[in-house]
């Protein structure tokens, strides 16, 4: 049995209104699962009930045991003043050990793969704020890498890029699930992009509209609905 | 010139404050960079108003000022840190008004019983000559401890600032390392409200990291930074107000207030 994430009838409710209503679903190792719906449907909401940062919920969730969580946020501290480099943000996603100022050959031969799979060789020393939108959710993400994370978990990540910036973020994810075999639930916005990219459509208004290939998700009602609204 | 400056070292009291003084800047300027970067610069001014209320009750009960004042300033430090998220107020509405109930209180219980003496003025604006081999000591085995704790979990301390909601998912135990930051703080102030005097003391926990912040853009360059330029400054006002018969505190906080010139000068300089 390798699935590493079972939700069983999650419900979820916030200032007294159920935002997630009976939520239920299974992810393997390797899975890439897209999250998507309309604007307030409850899928950050969802996210963050995962991650236990919202504990007022009904139902169950678990991970396989010893599992390690990756995750990035849908909107990053805008707080300019707070000094980080490229290279430390990436190495605090390192399991953190006493009077650790180095990384072990192990962690450092980790962190040289990460951050030559998503191109970040040439930004380490700079500041972290200095970079791009799309620049900072790559770095954010091979900070999550490095947790040695079996599931990464991403909150609407292009969110705020243009389209190329957003197509070298989609690749980077692409690029992460093959080289290191993390599964990903993935909330975003471009429906066309992610039934390409996930294996598992999550389709979430408040309840769940649909779950399953994205190859079946294209040929619903709800699918026309959202693209529809895109155009 | 050398000589005479180490000269001054032989003195019992400038030991006492050379010791007492270094060791204290240095742990003040990494709990600072640490208080700075979660905005919560203002909270050594809100605790030392406190410590200050604190001390007032233990003149008045006759007890030592350090053992009454640290587990209150501790209790304030702590709640300082939780309250905002726990209600909708905001940080700087707590400290503004934990900090002026504080003062207020003391002022208040002095006034009522004791009256205004040597030992309070000395708490508001600092006194090297007050400061006792016992206060030394427990001053730089308190501020070993502080180092070894922020430097042994140095990794933790970036990440729950930098990035709370992640640390969490890490598995760090953030709400611990904001009560070790909120001990670490108040021990701090109370420690160092004898030599600096309360009104005076935040300046030795804010300025150093901001000075470093200008210039540096790594974490690891801002901490070291900050702790060298603490203790120089701390040295440079010490010796100042000792050959021109200034008060110590004021003298060291206006030494940092030239340091803080120097490094936005250099910034400027450095942008160009």
């Amino acid at each position: 049995m390798n699935t590493i994430l079972n939700v069983k009838n999650l419900s979820v409710t916030f200032d007294a209104q159920k935002v997630v209503q009976d939520v239920s679903f299974a992810l393997k190792k390797g899975e890439y699962l897209a999250l998507v719906g309309p604007n307030g449907a409850g899928k950050s909401t969802l996210l963050k009930t995962i991650i236990n940062d919202n504990r007022k919920f009904v139902g169950s969730f678990s991970f396989c045991s010893d599992i390690k969580l990756g995750y990035v946020a849908q909107k990053n501290s805008d707080d300019i003043y707070f000094p980080a480099t490229v290279k430390e943000v990436i190495k605090s996603g390192f399991k953190q050990n006493f009077f650790s100022f180095r990384l072990n050959r192990q962690e450092k031969e980790f962190f040289q793969s990460v951050v030559s799979e998503l191109n970040l060789s040439s930004l380490l020393k700079k500041s972290f704020y200095s970079l791009s939108g799309g620049q900072k959710r790559a770095v954010l993400i091979a900070r999550a890498l490095c947790t040695g994370s079996d599931l990464l978990i991403l909150d609407e990540p292009a969110s705020g890029l243009d389209n190329i910036a957003s197509s070298r973020l989609y690749e980077s994810i692409r690029t992460v699930k093959n080289r290191f075999n993390t599964a990903i639930i993935m909330v975003g916005h471009d429906i066309n992009r992610l039934c390409s990219e996930a294996d598992l459509i999550l389709c979430l208004e408040h309840t769940v509209k649909f779950i399953g290939k994205s190859t079946d998700f294209i040929k619903t009602p709800i699918y026309k609905e959202l693209v529809e609204h895109l155009v | 010139m050398i000589d005479s400056i180490f000269s001054i070292f032989e003195y019992d009291f400038m030991f006492r404050a050379l010791v007492t003084g270094v060791a204290l800047c240095a742990c003040a300027s990494v709990i600072g960079v640490s208080l700075v970067l979660k905005h919560y610069s203002m909270m050594g001014d809100g605790l030392s108003h406190v410590g200050f209320g604190a001390l007032c009750f233990s003149v008045v009960l006759n007890a030592s000022a350090l053992y009454v004042s640290i587990p209150i300033v501790l209790t304030c430090a702590f709640l300082l840190l939780n309250l905002p998220g726990k209600t909708k107020i905001q940080k700087d509405s707590i400290i503004a008004v934990m900090s002026t109930a504080a003062l207020a209180s003391g002022v208040m219980i002095i006034s009522v019983t004791e009256g205004i003496n040597t030992d309070i003025c000395n708490y508001l604006f600092g006194s090297i000559l007050s400061l006792t081999d016992e206060d030394m000591y427990i001053c730089l085995i308190s501020s070993v401890l502080i180092l070894l704790i922020f430097f042994m979990f140095f990794r933790n301390f970036f990440s729950v600032g930098f990035d709370m909601t992640f640390a969490k998912v890490q598995g760090v135990n953030v709400k611990l390392f904001n009560t070790i930051l909120a001990l670490m703080s108040a021990l701090v102030i109370v420690l160092g409200m004898k030599m600096m005097g309360a009104l005076l003391i935040s300046n030795i926990i804010v300025v150093p990291a901001i000075c470093a912040m200008m210039i540096f853009k790594s974490y690891k360059a801002v901490v070291f930074h900050s702790l060298i330029a603490s203790m120089l400054c701390f040295l440079i006002g010490l010796v100042l107000s000792f050959e021109l018969s200034t008060p110590t505190g004021a003298s060291i906080v206006l030494i940092n207030m030239l340091s803080l010139l120097i490094h936005f000068l250099l910034k400027l300089l450095l942008n160009r």
